[in-house]
């Protein structure tokens, strides 16, 4: 892992930089040319040049990337929130449709016949996929709104208690 | 160089010579081929050809015929594996953990955190120019372009960034005895 510094001031020579330039692809092909000529002569001095700009290179590469795992673990962490926000949003939607079902099915009038309601399988494996379905939110909209709009059907066994005779309605307790 | 039979090179002195020059031969063979799986190919190579014919080499010039044997070996690993543009990504693609001991290990660490707080403290030019190179992998004329600056700002940009992280780790090297 030495950076092979033959030069004991450390100064960042010609030859250096046209390394640098070398590794990065930077040099022109007669210049890139020219360079590996010295390569291929065993030039120490354009070698050890070489092996310094990779080492260059990779201590600086490795020390930004701590920084983008940060980054990138940072965002990760926002992107879970995001959807266990979701995942939660749609559970306590789903929850509130069930406890609204049972209590319409809990009544003991027998005239009331419970539908099973295909949305409610489709909300459940919604909730159930969790982060997979990105459009879990908008669909639980969607269902809450359907489930709205269905209370305002009147159910036949209510239709049927109004049209019963006053007198089996319980006004001859007097 | 030779060993008692005159002919063929003491195993031991290529050991030596593994130790004292493997680091940068592997790192000259990264930036000769840009491909991690060459290098392992050539400096495998490179040590072999050491043990058959290390009894020519001269003592005085042993590292250049080092260099030359691997970057032959390289040509020649690259021809087979039909090399790809240079990319300095690729260069980093090779967990350096590899072949280092626990104290290199360390020393790279210090290093690492060495260059980034020197990298804090360049000029936010400099910075830009660096990051975008290195990082982003963007070519000089690209970051000129985006940067609205002129090529030759940006090579002396980068040049003098280069310069500093250099002789920072440079200086490292001597303090640690290297």
């Amino acid at each position: 892992m030495t950076l092979t510094h033959d030069n004991p001031t450390g100064d960042f020579g010609d030859a250096d930089w046209s390394a640098f330039a070398y590794v990065a692809g930077e040099l022109a092909e007669a210049e890139s040319a020219a360079w590996e000529a010295r390569l291929a002569e065993g030039d120490v001095e354009a070698c050890e040049a070489v092996a310094r700009a990779v080492e260059l290179v990779r201590v600086v590469a490795a020390s930004g990337v701590s920084e983008t795992v940060v980054e990138t673990a940072a965002e990760e962490s926002y992107d879970a929130g995001r959807w266990r926000s979701v995942v939660v949003a749609a559970a306590a939607v789903c929850l509130a449709l069930v406890v609204g079902l049972s209590w319409r099915t809990s009544d003991p009038n027998p005239v009331a016949v419970v539908r099973p309601d295909p949305d409610v399988d489709v909300l459940l494996s919604t909730w159930a996929d969790g982060i997979d379905d990105e459009h879990a939110g908008e669909r639980a909209t969607e269902m809450e709104a359907e489930a709205v709009e269905s209370e305002l059907v009147v159910p036949d066994w209510m239709i049927a208690a109004v049209a019963l005779p006053v007198e089996m309605d319980g006004g001859d307790d007097e | 160089m030779t060993s008692e039979d005159g002919e063929r090179i003491d195993p031991s002195e290529v050991e030596r010579w593994f130790h004292q020059y493997g680091g940068p031969l592997r790192s000259f063979l990264l930036g000769v081929t840009s491909d991690p799986e060459a290098v392992d190919e050539a400096f495998q190579a490179t040590f072999t050809r050491a043990m058959e014919a290390g009894h020519t080499a001269r003592t005085e010039t042993l590292k250049g015929w080092l260099f030359r044997v691997a970057y032959n070996e390289a040509m020649l690993a690259g021809r087979k594996r039909q090399l790809r543009d240079r990319s300095l990504k690729r260069l980093a693609e090779r967990p350096q953990a590899e072949t280092a001991t626990p104290e290199e290990l360390a020393s790279l660490d210090e290093s690492i955190r060495g260059v980034r707080e020197l990298i804090g403290e360049l000029p936010v030019e400099q910075q830009a120019v660096l990051r975008k190179r290195i990082y982003e992998d963007k070519t000089f004329k690209v970051i000129a372009e985006e940067l609205g600056a002129p090529l030759g700002t940006v090579l002396t940009r980068m040049r003098s960034a280069l310069a500093k992280l250099h002789r920072r780790l440079a200086e490292k090297d001597e303090v640690d005895g290297r």
